[in-house]
Parts: structure tokens; sequence; C-alpha cells
């Protein structure tokens, strides 16, 4: 529990002339769910950004496992088994594609023929299946296209394509606040099941209190870009992290 | 729970039922090229014969390879309005240097890699310089075609060698040879889209760019390499145009980019992006030709089929629209 996964140091960052991030530490442990909190432009996509490669933060440090690390593309922290499923559907699936297509977005299987790759399509059938087994994701028809699924369904679809592979950190940003109230519950219930049956840490951004305290082990609160406290869920009240997040009572 | 199941099944039929008209509209166009060709046989004279179906497909061949670079681009969601400069400006360039005395071989090779920079350039400006595709590709139409009446001065080049003109006008027993280049071609790119990693990112692209990035997948390389294909694809139309014609003018090509576009965009190609296929596309350039084809046994102005595009177009168009519609969730 206390191995240190990602270790944010003295994150700052700017936008223009205005400050974004302002000397943030940020800590993920394995195998747990922390929570990042705060209110609108307390920095939380900011940070959360610069953890999935984004954009590199004007200063500090990130270490990985240990190591420091500089990200110049997503895809550096998809190497690493950094993860993002963005708030916005729209941003991380195609609609007019189907099931498979959108699993596999950009690491399709192959099979090299002469210079071509072609695609191995029994495999990714086959590898969908079984992914979608894992994690308890009904979905009728893999060859469906994903402008067809229900909202739950393309949630729990871009968490699948997220953690096909062996990940080890998972950035969630705001995964319900699209939902319906039984979706909502959906999603929150795969979340603990991934958290128990993988090897996973997973970070959640939202908005909720209710579900983080539903869900979440750890909570860091942000505020106007910079620290504002962390807490361990079972020690702390929903009081004490309101006040944190609009900055009624110093801790 | 009972109400859960019935709500399911509910939802299962509506889903078949999308599926199935799904499955119509996306052979819509093979459908109205089998309507147009009954028609033709029973009502038009003349069209039933070989020497005719040959004209239509002759017709078709060099719209046809331009309309694949077309729809990979519109598969991306960008227009090429390029494709006919690029064209007559390949051409150009390769009749004056034939005229060196150069082994055709290297004068056809020559051509294909100006297509082919032009083509890059395209992509450049799109992806690097950041420019909108259509004002880019409107620039460089311009600019390749003002290039190829300036080098000329307006003037046709006349007798290209032998070797120039084998692709364009030659036949194997018969058969026009660029006939079987369009099929080969259609073929060769339908499976490089549906079948390959890179055919997959071209609609991943079209589809949802933003989505596409996130993935990691490297969309400006996609919609260069597009731009640089279709770029190639015009320069080879221009190879056929100039052989079939034995001559070589600057304006070769100056509407061809309207049928290109139309063919695609009849054929279930989405102007968004990301739907549609190659195979819809050759029906689309198919049948543009039958029609101007029939017009033509008519003794109807040619200029009506312009008339006839411009419906065709507009029923293509509120398809997409419904097929849109059709696959989202309710």
């Amino acid at each position: 529990m206390n191995e240190k996964v990602v270790e944010m140091v003295k994150i700052n960052k700017k936008f223009g002339e205005v400050v974004a991030l302002k000397d943030v530490d940020f800590t993920v442990y394995r195998n747990e769910i922390v929570a990042l909190v705060g209110d609108n432009g307390a920095g939380k996509s900011t940070l959360i950004k610069i953890l999935s490669g984004a954009f590199p933060p004007d200063s500090g440090k990130i270490f990985f496992e240990g190591k420091e690390i500089f990200f110049k593309h997503p895809s550096d922290a998809i190497k690493l088994g950094i993860r993002t499923v963005h708030q916005k559907m729209e941003e991380i699936l195609a609609l007019n594609q189907t099931v498979v297509s959108n699993l596999f977005m950009g690491e399709e299987k192959t099979k090299k023929i002469f210079f071509f790759k072609f695609l191995d399509k029994k495999s990714m059938l086959r590898e969908s299946e079984r992914v979608l087994a894992r994690l308890r994701i009904n979905i009728p028809s893999l060859h469906q296209l994903v402008g067809g699924l229900s909202g739950g369904q393309r949630q729990a679809l871009a968490i699948a394509k997220a953690i096909r592979h062996r990940v080890k950190v998972l950035i969630l940003d705001e995964p319900t606040s699209a939902l319906g109230v039984r979706e909502s519950r959906e999603v929150l219930k795969l979340i603990r099941h991934l958290k128990n049956s993988e090897d996973i840490s997973i970070v959640v951004i939202s908005h909720d209190l209710e579900e983080v305290f539903d869900i979440a082990d750890r909570i860091v609160v942000l505020r106007k870009g910079q620290n504002a406290g962390e807490r361990y869920t079972r020690d702390t009240t929903k009081d004490e992290i309101i006040k944190m997040i609009i900055g009624a009572e110093v801790m | 729970m009972e109400q859960v199941t019935e709500e399911l099944s509910d939802t299962d039929v509506k889903l078949k039922r999308r599926k199935r008209i799904i499955w119509i509209i996306e052979r819509f166009i093979w459908i109205v090229v089998g309507v147009f060709i009954i028609f033709g046989i029973i009502f038009v004279p003349g069209f039933k014969n070989w020497l005719n179906f040959r004209n239509i497909l002759l017709h078709s061949s060099i719209l046809g390879v331009l309309a694949i670079g077309e729809s990979l681009c519109l598969l991306t969601g960008n227009f090429d309005l390029s494709i006919g400069s690029i064209l007559a400006f390949a051409g150009i360039l390769g009749a004056l240097i034939a005229k060196w005395k150069i082994p055709s071989l290297i004068t056809i090779i020559i051509m294909l890699f100006i297509g082919l920079g032009a083509g890059f350039l395209n992509g450049i400006l799109i992806r690097k310089i950041k420019l909108n595709a259509f004002v880019a590709t409107l620039i460089t139409m311009l600019a390749w075609r003002g290039t190829a009446m300036g080098i000329v001065g307006g003037r046709t080049i006349w007798d290209l060698p032998e070797g120039l003109r084998l692709l364009g006008s030659g036949t194997i027993k018969g058969f026009p040879i660029q006939i079987l280049i369009m099929l080969s071609l259609f073929v060769f790119f339908h499976i490089a889209l549906t079948q390959t990693k890179f055919g997959r990112h071209i609609y991943i692209v079209g589809d949802n760019e933003v989505a596409a990035y996130n993935s990691g997948i490297n969309t400006d390389k996609v919609i260069i390499i597009v731009f640089t294909i279709s770029g190639t694809l015009s320069a080879f139309a221009g190879l056929l145009m100039i052989g079939r014609l034995n001559a070589a003018s600057p304006t070769y090509g100056s509407d061809i980019l309207f049928d290109a576009m139309s063919a695609a965009i009849i054929g279930g190609i989405s102007l968004h992006g990301g739907i549609g296929n190659l195979l819809m596309a050759l029906g689309g350039v198919i049948l543009l030709s039958i029609i101007s084809n029939m017009l033509n046994l008519y003794g109807v102005s040619p200029y009506w089929a312009t008339t006839v595009r411009a419906l065709l177009l507009l029923i293509a168009v509120l398809l997409d629209t419904i097929k849109r519609r059709l696959v989202r969730y309710e």
C-alpha cells in the first residue's frame, strides 16, 4: 500500500498569465483508488493532463516507480502504463466504427505480409470478448457501431479500452458525470471490481463527493491550483473535505 | 425485472430493423447502378452492346483513379481540391520531359514523383502549417494549374512517344489497359483500407481525430500520407490522360474535381469522414459514366448530365444524414 507508483513534485504550470498549478505535489500509491477533488478551475484537469503526457509542466519533477520521467507525447505515458479515460466520451470513441475497432484503436493487432501490416481481425475479436468478460461488461454484438451503445456501455467500453493492456495507473476524469443514476452505479461497480481483481492504481477526478466517499481510499484536494490537503477516506468526513475545497478553514 | 427484458427485446428489434436499413443504404449505389443498367438495356437504343459497356468503363477509368485519392482524403474528413491541377501539371511536365528523348519509363517515374511531391506538399500545408484543407488545396489547385499554363503558354503539346501512350491507350487482346489499371487500383486500395492497420487508421482519424490522437495514432502522418497518395494517383491519372489523347494540355482535368468528388459522395462516402468504402465510390464513378453515356446516346446535350448529377448528389447527401441518424442510440 505504501509503495509509490507515481510521485509528482512541485509541479508548476502557467497558461499565459493564468497560473493553473503552483507547487503541487501528488502521489499515487500501489493498488489504491485516489480521488482528486476540487472546485472548477482548481487545476485537477491540468494536473492529470500533465500526468498523461498531454503537455509538460513548466517546472517540477515526475517520478514513475522511482525513476524521473519526461513526456513528449501521450504515447510516452501510455508506454509506461499510465492510461487516461477522458471526461468526454466524444474524445475517446469513434462512434461510426465498431466496438472491436474502438477497443484496439491505435494498437491494432497485425500480421505482416510483405510490407503491409494486415489486421488480425480474428485475434482482435477473441481478445475483445476476453476483455469484456474479464470486466463483466455486457455488449450484445462486438461488430456493432459504438454510436448505437448506451452511455453506460460507452463508458465501460472506454475503460475496457484503457485497461486492455497491463495498466499500472488508470486515470478516470469524471467517469460518471454524463450518466444516469443506474448507469453510474454500474460504472462505480466496475471501478471497484477493477481495483480488487487487478494490480492497478486508479485516480478518479470527481465533483461528486458521494461517489468519492463510496469508492476512494484516499482523497486529495486542490484549491486554486495548490494543494489544499489530503486525507484517507476512513479518517475524514464530507464536511472536512468540503471545507478544504472551498477553503473555509485552514487545516 | 420483467419490464427490463421487455425493454431489451424492444431495442433488439429496433437494432435489427436499423441494421437492415443500413445494409440497404450501404449497397444503395449498386442497386441504383443496377436499375440504371436495366433501364438502359430496355429503353436506350445502342446501350446494350459490349462496345458501349467498354466505353462506359473507359469513361470511368481516369475518373476512377482520381476518385480513389479523393475518397481517401474524404474518409479522413478532408477535401483535396488540387487533383485536377496536379493531373494537368504532371501531364505537361511529362510531355515536356519526353521531348528531351528521355526513356519513357523514367519520364513516368518523374511524373509520379511530381504527383507525390505535390500531394506531400498539400499534406504539409494542412498538418504542419495548419492550413484548412480546403484553403490549402485551393492554393495548390491554383498554383499547379497556373504553373502548367505558364510553362507552355497555354498551348497543347502534341505527339508523345509510344512508351508514354501505352498505359493510356494500349490494349490487351482488345481490352483497354487503363480499365484494368483502374479496377486493380480499386481492389488494391479497397483491401488496404479494410484489411490493413493503416486503412483502419484512416477511418478512425476521419471519424474522430481527437480520439485517434488520444489513442496514440499519429494523425498528422495518416493525413499527410493520404494526401501524398491522392497526389500520386492524380499524376498517374495525368499519365493516362495524355496517353489516351496523345497530347498534353494545361487545361486537362479542369472540372474533373467535381466529378471525382460527386462520385465519392454519391457512392456514400461521408463528407464528415469515417464512413463509406471504395467499392461504393466505384459505384458512384460508374453511375456517373452510365448517366452521361445514356444522355449521349439519347442525343441530349451533355450539359443536362450536370443537372442529373446535382439531383443524385442531393439524394446521396440526404441518405448520409439518414444513415448517421440511424446508427445513433436514442
